[in-house]
């Protein structure tokens, strides 16, 4: 009776020792995998921005070079955006087109907005239309032009990319000249 | 196996896997990262053309008054007759209205932009704007050749952009 009552308690020790290492190791173990992937769902998110900033890059480009909005004088392009065109292309983009933009630009929101010269008076994030234009002081009336635009119904993140541009005020009328201004073409992304 | 080997070998594959998981922490977090380069490129290579375009004024001597673009000051200097600046020389118009530029562009606190303007014949004509970068910076350069004083000159303009 008294030996089997030691046995007993040496197989208890035993027992207790062998749970507490397959606990420390099952704690060890779950505590890598949950650090694993803690780390890798960082890196896909890190991934997924890099990717979605990189696709922003590459329209930015593009939109730089389309016809649309792209200054070209004697049939010979140049390296900045017609701002006379930009009303226009508004007009063609939200016009019966706007389906055909919606499957090149998606969820976004895309403008030029003037930087230089700064202009005088309330006039910041005045939207430029073909009545301001129509007025005697554009373009000093406004600043900026929205070229696209289609928000989601809930946002829950925006992705701001830009670069920045020439702007090209053709000569319209008599009284107005040729001159360049210094915007920014911006993208902004709606997830 | 005597028992207390067998407990030494377990101590070791804890103390192994310990060691593992810190390796692995290490590497993950001293991962470098990597550098938009060609966004950087690209964005100096368009801020120098929108600057070396922009007209801040114009000529008051033609009809109708004809804008003046920065790269033709940098050329030929301020026209006499023009709306360019109260009198001042070429460079302290440039450089005013070159710090005006940067600071309208350059929002971002993260973006660091100097703007150099040097004529390579006469080293005291320069035009210096903003700090320079320490780490690693994306640099834009154009070589612009005009004639001031009757004298062929060779102006060299640089954007320097990095991020802090």
């Amino acid at each position: 009776m008294r030996g089997k009552a030691k046995y007993s308690k040496k197989g208890q020790i035993g027992l207790i020792e062998m749970i507490m290492v397959i606990f420390i190791v099952t704690v060890l173990i779950v505590v890598g995998i949950v650090f694993y992937t803690g780390v890798l769902k960082q890196s896909i998110q890190k991934k997924g921005g890099e990717i979605l900033s990189q696709k922003a890059e590459v329209e930015l480009r593009a939109i730089q070079g389309m016809p649309e909005i792209e200054c070209s004088k004697n049939v010979r392009r140049e390296d900045c955006i017609d701002t006379l065109k930009l009303l226009i292309a508004k007009e063609v983009i939200d016009g019966e087109e706007k389906g055909y933009y919606a499957t090149i630009f998606g969820r976004k929101r895309v403008l030029v907005k003037q930087v230089y010269p700064e202009l005088q008076g309330q006039v910041e994030n005045q939207e430029c239309t073909q009545e301001k234009y129509n007025q005697e002081v554009y373009p000093n009336n406004c600043d900026t032009w929205i070229i696209y635009e289609s928000r989601p119904a809930t946002i829950t993140e925006v992705n701001k990319i830009s670069v920045p541009v020439s702007l090209y005020f053709p000569n319209a009328a008599e009284d107005r000249k040729n001159e360049y201004r210094i915007g920014e073409l911006i993208i902004e992304s709606y997830r | 196996m005597k028992k207390g080997q067998t407990e030494i070998i377990g101590l070791l594959v804890i103390v192994v896997l310990l060691i593992f998981i810190i390796i692995l922490f290490v590497t993950l977090r001293t991962k470098p990262q990597e550098k938009a380069i060609g966004r950087e490129s690209a964005y100096t290579a368009s801020l120098l053309t929108a600057i070396l375009k922009a007209t801040p004024c114009e000529r008051t001597d033609t009809i109708p008054a004809r804008p003046v673009s920065i790269e033709e000051i940098i050329r030929r200097g301020i026209p006499r007759q023009s709306t360019c600046g109260n009198g001042e020389a070429r460079q302290e118009y440039l450089a005013k209205e070159l710090q005006i530029i940067k600071g309208r562009v350059n929002t971002n606190q993260k973006v660091n932009l100097q703007i150099l303007i040097k004529n390579t014949q006469n080293p005291q004509d320069i035009i210096l704007v903003g700090n320079s970068c320490l780490g690693e910076k994306t640099v834009e350069r154009r070589i612009i050749t005009g004639s001031s004083s009757g004298q062929q000159e060779r102006f060299e303009m640089v954007l320097e952009y990095c991020t802090t």
